[in-house]
C-alpha cells in the first residue's frame, strides 16, 4: 500500500514509474526515500526497498540477532545462512545500522496487512493506539535481553 | 605471611586447609603485599556468605583441566591472578591436589601495577567463554573490577571498559545455586536488550537523520492507515505528535520489566490522553488570546486611537 510519501499531502500521479528502467540505473540514494520517487501512486506498485540478495540475507541475519544483537557477526551470519560469501556484507556499506534499517522498514510495511479496521465505528484515536501498540509488538519480536532467564543481581560491584 | 593470615580470618577452624595453604603459599612467591592484599579481600569478603561447597561443585565443574589451561599461559597472567585464583581452588578442593599446580611454571614476576592488571585483563578477556556461567566466576571477575577501581595508579583507560563489558557479560550466571528463585516469566531487572542497542546505534551521529526520516515515515503510515484524510497544516503537527510520541514509548519499552509489556500499553495510553488534553488546552488558550486581542484593539479604536 502506501510506502513512502515525502512530507507532503499524497496525490494520484501517472507518469510512468520507475521500474521501467533498469535497477543499476535507477537513482539509489539513502539519505532521499528508500525507493526511486518521492511522490505517491495507487496505480503502480512501488520498488521494494531492498534488492532480493538483500532483503534474503538481512532477513536471515534478523533470526542471529537474538544471539549477537545488531552487529556486523549477525549480518556475516545471516550471508552465510542465505548462501552468500561472507564478503557479501559489503553490499551494507553501514553495517549493523543496515540491519536495524530493514527490520524497521520491514516492520512499518507489515503494519497496513497485520491490522486492518473493517468497522468504521472504531475513531481515528483508537486507531491510531492500535496501530502504534501492534508497532511495538513488532518490536517485542526482536527484543531479546542478553541476561537468562533468571538473573542475579550482584552487589559486590555497586 | 599475609596470604595465610586472611585465610585463618576465613577459614576459623578448618586447621586442614590452614596447614596446606601455609606451606603450599611459602612455595609461590607472591608480589607486593599492597596488591595481593586488595585483590584477596575484594575477592574473597563477598564469597563468605555463600557455603563452601558452592565452591566446590564450581571449582570442580570449572575444573583442574580448565584452570590448568589457563595457568599454562605464563606470559599473559599476572602473578596475583594466578595466586589467587590458587588459593581458590585450594580452599575448595580441600586435597592435596597442589602438587598439580607446583609443576606448572611460574611466570616472572611483574613489578608494575599495570602489567598486573594487564594480566588480569587478559586473563579475564580468555577465560571468558569458559567462566561465562559459572558463579563463581562472577566473583572472580567482580573482585576484579574492584581491584581495577582501587587500584592507586590506574591503568590506560582502554582496560577498564573491556573490563567493565566482560564483567557485565558475566553477570550471565545460572543462579541454580542461589536460594532465591523467580518466576520465569518476569523480565530480568537489568534490561539491556538489542533494542538498547538499536536505539544506541540510532543515535550515532552519521545515522540520526536516516533514522529521523524513518520514524517520520513510520508516523506518516500510522495516520495513513487511520484513516487521516487531513490537508492543513494539522497533517504535519499530527505526525510530529505521533513521532515523539512513539519514540519515546520505545525508550521506555527499553526499561519495562512488566510481563507482556503491559507498561508500555500504559505508557502510551497516558501520552496519548495527555495529547489529547493539550490539544484542548491550547485551542482554549488560543481561543482566549485570540478574544483577549481582539477586545484590545476594540477598546483602544472606541478611546480614539487608530488601530
Amino acid at each position: 500500500m502506501a510506502y513512502s510519501r515525502a512530507l507532503t499531502p499524497r496525490f494520484i500521479c501517472l507518469r510512468q514509474p520507475l521500474q521501467a528502467i533498469s535497477p543499476r540505473a535507477r537513482p539509489r540514494n539513502h539519505t532521499h526515500s528508500s525507493q526511486g520517487r518521492t511522490y505517491y501512486s495507487y496505480e503502480h506498485d512501488p520498488t521494494p526497498p531492498f534488492t532480493p540478495a538483500e532483503s534474503s540475507i538481512l532477513s536471515a541475519a534478523l533470526i542471529h540477532v537474538s544471539h549477537h544483537g545488531f552487529t556486523a557477526s549477525a549480518l556475516t551470519l545471516g550471508a552465510r545462512d542465505a548462501g552468500y560469501p561472507d564478503v557479501s556484507t559489503n553490499l551494507f556499506p553501514r553495517g549493523p545500522f543496515d540491519l536495524i534499517s530493514y527490520h524497521l522498514v520491514t516492520q512499518r510495511l507489515a503494519l497496513g496487512t497485520q491490522i486492518q479496521f473493517p468497522d468504521a465505528k472504531m475513531g481515528v484515536g483508537a486507531r491510531v493506539r492500535a496501530l502504534a501498540l501492534q508497532r511495538l509488538r513488532a518490536n517485542k519480536a526482536v527484543i531479546h535481553r542478553w541476561q537468562e532467564v533468571r538473573y542475579n543481581v550482584h552487589d559486590s560491584l555497586s | 605471611m599475609l596470604v595465610s593470615r586472611l585465610m585463618v580470618e576465613l577459614h576459623d577452624g578448618d586447621g586442614g586447609a590452614h596447614t596446606k595453604l601455609d606451606g603450599w603459599s611459602s612455595s609461590y612467591p607472591i608480589l607486593s603485599g599492597r596488591m595481593e592484599h586488595a585483590l584477596l579481600h575484594a575477592s574473597l569478603s563477598p564469597l563468605l556468605p555463600l557455603p563452601p561447597k558452592c565452591f566446590c561443585a564450581s571449582a570442580r565443574s570449572f575444573g583442574a583441566h580448565a584452570s590448568l589451561r589457563l595457568l599454562t599461559r605464563p606470559h599473559a597472567f599476572s602473578c596475583l591472578y594466578r595466586s589467587f585464583y590458587m588459593i581458590l581452588l585450594a580452599l575448595t578442593q580441600g586435597r592435596d591436589d597442589c602438587t598439580a599446580l607446583r609443576r606448572l611454571p611460574f611466570p616472572s614476576s611483574l613489578s608494575t601495577c599495570e602489567l598486573q592488571l594487564l594480566g588480569v585483563r587478559f586473563a579475564i578477556a580468555h577465560a571468558k567463554p569458559i567462566l561465562i556461567h559459572d558463579l563463581h566466576t562472577t566473583y572472580i571477575y567482580s573482585a576484579s573490577a574492584k581491584l581495577l577501581h582501587s587500584a592507586p595508579s590506574l591503568p590506560s583507560s582502554s582496560l577498564l571498559p573491556s573490563l567493565h563489558v566482560l564483567v557485565h557479560k558475566c553477570k550471565i550466571c545460572i543462579s541454580s545455586r542461589t536460594a532465591d528463585a523467580q518466576p520465569a516469566d518476569v523480565q530480568p531487572a537489568d534490561p539491556y536488550s538489542t533494542l538498547t542497542q538499536a536505539l544506541a546505534i540510532m543515535a550515532q551521529p552519521s545515522y540520526v537523520a536516516p533514522s529521523l526520516a524513518e520514524l517520520a515515515r513510520l508516523a506518516d503510515e500510522i495516520w495513513f492507515l487511520a484513516g487521516d484524510t487531513s490537508v492543513d497544516t494539522s497533517w504535519y503537527t499530527k505526525r510530529a505528535t505521533l513521532a515523539t510520541l512513539y519514540s519515546s514509548t520505545e525508550v521506555f519499552m527499553t526499561t519495562d520489566t512488566s510481563p507482556e509489556y503491559v507498561e508500555t500499553e500504559r505508557f502510551l495510553d497516558r501520552r496519548l490522553e495527555e495529547t489529547r488534553k493539550m490539544g484542548g488546552v491550547l485551542r482554549d488558550v488560543g481561543q482566549w488570546v485570540g478574544f483577549t486581542g481582539a477586545s484590545v484593539v476594540n477598546v483602544l479604536r472606541s478611546k480614539g486611537v487608530r488601530i
